[in-house]
């Protein structure tokens, strides 16, 4: 007489032992081995019998191990890309404005405001380039529905970090200013772009997140946000000193060379077939 | 019998289908997939379930936790819209296939 419990009880061992985590995928896995033996049961078959081709057909616990590790695989290259690019800027920023503010150079406020901004313009700039690489490599070569729906998540996270920062840094620059100059950053251009740049990025995340938009939509979102940091970011130093935008010539050619990006996301895409 | 590359390769596009009529459960995937197929597509059942987590990770399918009739947990999956997307696209890629196919074969016999 076959104990059905004690069998299902040393095969979640060897499961286990092979790497399968519990309760997910395993209990997952019991149920369809409890689903197959009562099958197998109702067509007559012995017990005996039943719970060992039911285990034979869930598959060998090595093989089944290593297809789930492939999923834990980590992270592709284009997420790596990404997050390493924010840690590199992330960690210097931290040490600029921890150091500034022990030093009392800077305030508290202005050093998080600083931080916030810092890291918050950098995530948009390099979900932009995300989209900038999908719209180029899209426009010479069909991608794969895999590797693009990577970049789109890696870019949607990348801008939700970037909404959080940018409003939070947003909120420090205004309670600062009011402290310390009596108003609310209305007169500063850095200031007027970085509410153009949260307002853009609140649509843009709520578009990306319950919109139903395509790959290439979403790459051209992430290249119109990194035109909008670039305006707010870099020309919005410039006329806090008083210059002209046209005063400077590498904001036209990050203009220009956006621009050409967008020209090229309206581009269809590259039909060839993909099995 | 059909080649173990074809069939690791429709399993995609025969589980997003599948789901696109509704929720359903790994068991019953399997089953259903033999049963269109006259026993002809033949998954390692083991094999399925690390298809639809990757399926899941990929942002296409969704699950959730619901009970059997013998009431244990049991664990549902669902197409999520950039599945629907990722059918359509399956479905077109594989007509263009077939078409190829079905053309050359009557030029064959032609």
């Amino acid at each position: 007489m076959l104990n059905l419990e004690q069998s299902i009880a040393e095969w979640r061992r060897q499961m286990l032992t092979a790497g399968i985590k519990t309760p997910v995928p395993l209990d997952e896995l019991e149920n369809h081995l409890r689903e197959e033996f009562r099958a197998l049961i109702s067509t007559g078959m012995s017990e005996n019998s039943a719970i060992q081709i039911a285990i034979s057909r869930v598959g060998a616990p090595e093989c089944v191990a290593t297809e789930f590790r492939k999923i834990r695989g980590g992270m592709n290259p284009t997420e790596m890309a990404g997050w390493f690019g924010l840690m590199v800027v992330t960690l210097p920023t931290a040490i600029f404005s921890i150091t500034n503010w022990f030093s009392g150079r800077f305030s508290f406020l202005l050093s998080a405001h600083i931080f916030c901004l810092t890291v918050g313009y950098t995530a948009v700039l390099l979900a932009g380039g995300l989209g900038i690489s999908l719209i180029c490599r899209r426009f010479f070569q069909a991608q794969s529905s895999a590797s693009e729906g990577s970049l789109n998540r890696t870019a949607l996270r990348l801008n939700s970090l970037s909404a959080g920062l940018v409003f939070a840094g947003f909120v420090l620059g205004v309670i600062w200013s009011k402290q310390n100059r009596g108003g609310y950053l209305v007169d500063d251009p850095r200031a007027i772009g970085t509410f153009y740049v949260l307002m853009w990025l609140f649509a843009s995340n709520l578009a990306q997140r319950y919109g139903r938009l395509s790959n290439r939509i979403t790459a051209t979102l992430c290249i119109v946000g990194n035109l909008i940091v670039c305006l707010a970011w870099f020309g919005g130093g410039i006329l806090a000193r008083g210059s002209p935008l046209t005063s400077c010539w590498p904001l036209h050619a990050l203009v220009g060379g956006h621009l050409l990006f967008l020209l090229m996301s309206l581009v269809p895409e590259h039909k060839t077939a993909e099995v | 019998m059909i080649r173990k590359e074809l069939v690791a390769a429709s399993a995609e596009p025969l589980i997003l289908s599948l789901l696109a009529q509704g929720e359903s459960y790994g068991y019953a995937i399997i089953q259903e997939i033999k049963a269109r197929s006259d026993g002809k597509l033949n998954w390692t059942d083991g094999m399925l379930y690390p298809v639809l987590h990757r399926m899941e990770h990929r942002g296409l399918i969704k699950s959730r936790w619901g009970e059997s009739e013998t009431g244990r947990k049991r664990k549902y999956y669902s197409l999520k819209k950039d599945g629907k997307t990722a059918m359509a696209k399956h479905h077109e890629q594989w007509s263009l296939v077939h078409d190829v196919l079905s053309g050359l074969r009557k030029e064959q016999y032609a």
